[in-house]
Parts: structure tokens; C-alpha cells; sequence
């Protein structure tokens, strides 16, 4: 009996719903909230080889931020890399989805190699498109053709090298939410625009490309990637493990390759403070670049 | 305007036949309704009406031009859907204008059309909202603005108001009538429920099993339905059918449903004409029987009252005769409960004599 008065003691309490999110929040609290707050912390403060002891700063790492050249750099590297292979990683998707959307035989062994990207590390991906990766074999059969050699050590190659590496990893998953998008479209709407006089063209331009890209699916999708590419780490140090041999670091170094510098190049001292509020700006930007993006994800096809 | 010709229209999908030689002929400013439950293939007669299916046998007609190769922009037909199929990404606005903007008309032009159809309809107010702020009703409601803007020689709809609550549907069909008369236009529409057929077209086929079995004014078709099929689909509720034998004794024609003999000898000469053999179903609907309390001095059969629907304006009353039931439709002060003996008197004028075998009508 006693047992039953204290459950229905909680159960008329109005905090019993909140007691029952308890785990939940508490997880999250340990497991999210808590690395913020200390990297937010550590953004205030000295911490680093040259005062173990985290001392209290105020905004001062945040002030040596705002006159650093090379941080600015590598967040330019940063978003035009974001950019540029975000941009082509939509538009090579869509087109492979629009193309794959029919019931021509052999769809579903194209979708399955389209696949392999997705299963491969990153790293490997970096590997892959490093100077001795397959873009050697591609040096070798210009030459084969008479054709000049594209230079792999170019600082504007790697950048473009680096593009196409992360394209080659994502396009095929944004190609599959597509294809899904595209199947979620009903049959209906577009047999009653074929009835009322769309060709193909307009079906494309006024029903198929303005549901897609104003679904929801998509503009999640490009969140998602726009923050997952922000944070691209592994390729930009694949590729900079081999130009490091020959000087041009500065050339791919993104704003997550310039923190793992700072962290473990010895030169720099380990400015684990300066470190943080350096990830802090990062997160920063590229979830307001992601919340644009999201919000003007569906004007950008227009009908009128 | 125009007129719509099928000529021995088959459709298989792999070893399913969808339509088997369907032939129909809709005339200019006609309302037709296409009646039958589902999967009886009249959707798909709709669909190839549209060019939105290929017959696999079989020519199409608008307008005495065959039109079996034109893609469904090249028709001139307007469609209505079930699902209304709407435009989600649009406006009312949009979505209503979107066959005149298809063919490139200025947006001048496309507004003053789309205000014009939308007071025709009573939205106005609506269009500048989306689909999917709207209520079934309204939806259907810009489906057919959409349908009717650019003025097609068809209007093709294929249950436009099964989506709707029981309410609003009667209220559509009414409006849905006065609109096709107004806008004098060809209309082919497709239905299940025959409630809607009877109330709304000029002219019913009936269709089963991807056959049309009869054509014919709603009235012809409920009074003198051409087979059983026919017969048992269209009332509410709908004729009863009894297995019956042909009996010659003693110069008397009778028929013998093993539960009760009924005297027929002035249908004898066209049954014996007409029937196969002597295995025939006999339909009588509903109203046609007479249900009393106490024996009555003419011929009459007894039963047990099984079951008593009351609707308002009519009581249904089930009786059963031995291991069959008839239904009857009674006037509501009409009494009885369950168990109750009652006597049943047809009306011989208007009972109908099946072959049992071919399903079709003798008499």
C-alpha cells in the first residue's frame, strides 16, 4: 500500500513528466553540453605549454584571432572548399537521382556501386586522391596522349583535388535522398501536369526539380552536409601530409587542419586555449552558414 | 466539345485483362458515367481516354479523330483525380493557371482567367493559399478550376468526390451537374457508387470484370437491368436475386424456388423464347414487395422476419424463406420486429427472369 501512495504521489505531481525526461537531459548534459561549455571556457583562457595552469584571459584569444592571417586564411580555404564541393556534390546528385529515377534494368547494380563511396573512410578517400593515388594513373595516360600533366602539387589543384575527393565521398548519398525524394513525389501530380499539357521539360522545371528542392528532406540534407563539410578534416590531411614535403601547406590548410597544427606542431607551443576559441568561431559559422542555407534552400528555384 | 469513341478497347497487364473489347460511344456535351466496384477496369478505360495508358488493342476516338498515338498534351482533355492532385509547392492561384501558363499565356491574361473560374467555383478567397492549408472540399474545389480554365473538349474524373465526407458529397454532385450544363463540355465520369451514377449522369455503363454490360439512361438501367450483375449493383438496397426452376404442370407455368412456387403463365411464352434451360434467376427489387402481417386472401409466402432496418423515410425489412432472404422496402410506420410470421406478396409485373447461365435477361 505504501508502495502504490508514493507512485501516486509522483504521478500527481506536475513535476513527474520532467522526472521521466531525467536520463535524457542528464546524458545530454554530460555528453553535449559539458564539452561546450569546458571548449567555451578554455577560449578565455591561457591554457598551453607556456602556462599549464589555465589562467583567465577574457577575450584576448579571441582578439589574437582577429589579427591572425593564417586563421583567416584557412577559413577562406574553408568556405570556398565548402562552397564549391557542396555545390557540386547537389548538382551532381540531383542529376544522377533524375537520371536513376526511371525502371531501366540494371538500376538497383548502379546504386549498389554508387554505394562504395559511402563505405569508404575518409581517410582512405584522402589516400585515394592524394599524388600517388589514383590521379598518378590519370598523369600516365595523358602522357600516353601527348596530352600535358596536370600538376598535383599546384596549390590551386590540391584545393580542386581536395573538392572533387569529398565530392566523389558524398555525392552518391545526397544522389540516394534524391532518388528517394524523387519517388515520394505522387504519381498523380505528375500524370495530371502530362494531362494538362506539360512536356517533359516543364514537368522537370515547374513540378520535379521545385518539389524537390523545396522538401524538407533536402534542406536537412544540406544542413547537415554544409556543417559535416566545415568540419572535413581527414582529406585536407592526406593531401597536406604530401605537400608538407615540399612547403605549400598554407595551400589546403582549412580551418580544422590550421587547430591540429596548432595542437601538435611543437613550433606553435600547444595553445590549447587559443585552440578553443578557435573551434568556438568554427562552430559558429558553420551553423549560421547552415541555418542560411536551410532557409533559402527552397527559393532557390523559382516558378514565375 | 467533342465526342469520345472507343472502339474494341482490350488492356492486359502481363496475363491480367484489365479491358476486354470495350466499346462506348460519348456524345458531344454528354455527362456519362462509368459504374462499376473496383478493379473492374474503369479507371483504366478513363486513363486511356487521357493517353495516360495505351490500349493494347483497339482505337480511341475524340472528335472522330483517332487519337491512339497522341501523348495526353496533344488531347485537349482535362482530369480530374481521386487524390485531386494538386500541385503542393503552388498556390491556388498557380495551381489554377497552370495549363494556361503550360501554353505560355501572360500572367495578365492567367489572373484575369483564374479569378474569372475561381467565382464561377466560390474560391476566391483561397487563392493565395497552398494545398495543404485547405480543406477537402476547397481542394476539390480548385481540381476542377484547374480542370475547367482552359476550356477542354473532355473532362475526364475519376471519383472526384470520393475524398469527401457524405455531406459535402451530396452538395458536389449537385454543383458538379449544374456545372457540366453550364459549361456544356463532354464529361466521362467514373464511379462506384451508384447512388452518384443514377443522380448525376445522362447515361450509365456498367461495367464488371473489364466488360461494359450495359449502357443506358439511369432509369432503363434500374428498371430493366440487362443482367444479374447489373441488376444486383444498381439500388439501394439492390434487387434480390433467387435461383429458380421452370415448371410446366397442369397447363400453369410455375417457378419453384424450393421454397415457394409463383405462378407465372403469362411470361411463359417469351421465357420458353428467350431461357436456355430451365435454370433461371428471378430479381425482384425491393419495392416490389409487399409485406403483410396476416395471410391475405391472394397468393402470398410466408416467412420469418430476420432482420428490420429503419431509415427515415422507408423501413428495410429482411425476411427469410427457407435458406435464402428478400429484402423489402416498406413505408416507416411499417411494424415487425424479429421472429415475426409475415406474408410476402411480389409484384408480378415487375419481377425479372434471368438466364442463369448466361446471367442475361429474359423478361
Amino acid at each position: 500500500m505504501d508502495g502504490k501512495s508514493s507512485i501516486d504521489k509522483v504521478r500527481r505531481s506536475r513535476f513527474q513528466p520532467y522526472f521521466f525526461i531525467l536520463p535524457a537531459v542528464v546524458t545530454v548534459l554530460l555528453v553535449e553540453v559539458y564539452p561546450l561549455l569546458y571548449t567555451l571556457y578554455l577560449s578565455f583562457t591561457s591554457l598551453g605549454m607556456r602556462s599549464l595552469q589555465a589562467q583567465f584571459i577574457g577575450l584576448a584569444n579571441y582578439g589574437r584571432l582577429l589579427g591572425d592571417r593564417e586563421f583567416w586564411a584557412s577559413m577562406q580555404l574553408s568556405v570556398i572548399f565548402v562552397v564549391c564541393a557542396i555545390s557540386l556534390e547537389f548538382l551532381l546528385g540531383i542529376l544522377l537521382a533524375l537520371s536513376l529515377n526511371t525502371r531501366l534494368k540494371g538500376r538497383v547494380f548502379f546504386e549498389s556501386i554508387l554505394l562504395i563511396p559511402i563505405a569508404t573512410a575518409p581517410i582512405a578517400v584522402g589516400i585515394l586522391f592524394a599524388p600517388l593515388g589514383f590521379f598518378d594513373d590519370f598523369n600516365i595516360a595523358l602522357s600516353r596522349l601527348g596530352l600535358p600533366l596536370i600538376d598535383l602539387l599546384e596549390p590551386k589543384t590540391m584545393m580542386t583535388v581536395m573538392i572533387l575527393a569529398d565530392a566523389w565521398e558524398w555525392t552518391p548519398f545526397i544522389m540516394l535522398v534524391m532518388l528517394s525524394a524523387l519517388q515520394s513525389i505522387p504519381r498523380d501530380v505528375l500524370e495530371s501536369a502530362e494531362v494538362f499539357g506539360a512536356s517533359d521539360f516543364q514537368k522537370l522545371r515547374l513540378i520535379v526539380l521545385p518539389m524537390l528542392l523545396r522538401s524538407p528532406v533536402t534542406a536537412f540534407l544540406l544542413m547537415i552536409r554544409i556543417i559535416d563539410a566545415f568540419k572535413m578534416f581527414e582529406i585536407s590531411f592526406s593531401l597536406s601530409s604530401w605537400v608538407g614535403l615540399r612547403g605549400l601547406q598554407f595551400a589546403i590548410d582549412t580551418v580544422t587542419m590550421y587547430m591540429y597544427k596548432l595542437t601538435f606542431n611543437p613550433v606553435y607551443g600547444w595553445p590549447m586555449g587559443y585552440v578553443a576559441s578557435i573551434s568556438i568561431i568554427l562552430l559558429l559559422v558553420s551553423i549560421t552558414v547552415a541555418a542560411i542555407a536551410f532557409k533559402a534552400a527552397r527559393r532557390v528555384w523559382w516558378i514565375e | 466539345m467533342a465526342s469520345v469513341t472507343l472502339k474494341h478497347i482490350s488492356k492486359s497487364y502481363g496475363t491480367v485483362r484489365a479491358l476486354d473489347d470495350v466499346s462506348l460511344s460519348v456524345g458531344d456535351g454528354e455527362f456519362l458515367t462509368l459504374l462499376g466496384p473496383s478493379g473492374c477496369g474503369k479507371t483504366t478505360t478513363l486513363r486511356i481516354v487521357a493517353g495516360l495508358e495505351t490500349p493494347t488493342s483497339g482505337e480511341v476516338y475524340i472528335n472522330d479523330q483517332p487519337v491512339n498515338g497522341l501523348p495526353p498534351r496533344e488531347r485537349d482533355v482535362a482530369f480530374v483525380f481521386q487524390s485531386f492532385a494538386l500541385y503542393p509547392h503552388m498556390t491556388v492561384y498557380e495551381n489554377i493557371w497552370f495549363p494556361l501558363k503550360i501554353r505560355g499565356e501572360s500572367l495578365m491574361g492567367r489572373i484575369a482567367r483564374t479569378k474569372e473560374v475561381a467565382k464561377l467555383l466560390g474560391i476566391e478567397g483561397l487563392l493565395k493559399r497552398r494545398p495543404r492549408e485547405l480543406s477537402g472540399g476547397e481542394q476539390q474545389r480548385v481540381a476542377l478550376a484547374r480542370a475547367i480554365i482552359r476550356k477542354p473538349k473532355v473532362f475526364l474524373m475519376d471519383e472526384p468526390l470520393s475524398n469527401l465526407d457524405a455531406k459535402l458529397r451530396v452538395q458536389m454532385r449537385v454543383e458538379l451537374v449544374r456545372l457540366q450544363k453550364e459549361l456544356v463540355t463532354t464529361l466521362i465520369y467514373v464511379t462506384h457508387d451508384q447512388v452518384e451514377a443514377m443522380a448525376m449522369a445522362e447515361r450509365i455503363a456498367v461495367m464488371n470484370a473489364g466488360k461494359i454490360l450495359q449502357v443506358d439512361v439511369p432509369q432503363k438501367v434500374y428498371n430493366d437491368p440487362q443482367d444479374t450483375f447489373v441488376a444486383g449493383f444498381v439500388g439501394s438496397p439492390p434487387m434480390n436475386l433467387i435461383n429458380a426452376s421452370y415448371i410446366r404442370r397442369e397447363g400453369a407455368v410455375c417457378l419453384d424456388t424450393g421454397y415457394f412456387k409463383l405462378d407465372i403463365s403469362p411470361l411463359a411464352g417469351a421465357i420458353e423464347e428467350g431461357a436456355s434451360s430451365s435454370e433461371l434467376i428471378l430479381g425482384v427489387r425491393p419495392e416490389d414487395v409487399k409485406v403483410l402481417p396476416e395471410p391475405p386472401l391472394e397468393e402470398s409466402i410466408c416467412g420469418e422476419v430476420y432482420a428490420v432496418e429503419s431509415l427515415g423515410s422507408e423501413v428495410i425489412v429482411s425476411v427469410k424463406l427457407g435458406d435464402f432472404l428478400i429484402k423489402a422496402k416498406q413505408s416507416p410506420d411499417f411494424k415487425s420486429s424479429m421472429r415475426d410470421r409475415v406474408y410476402l406478396i411480389l409484384d408480378k409485373k415487375k419481377i425479372h427472369l434471368f438466364d442463369r447461365k448466361s446471367a442475361k435477361l429474359i423478361v
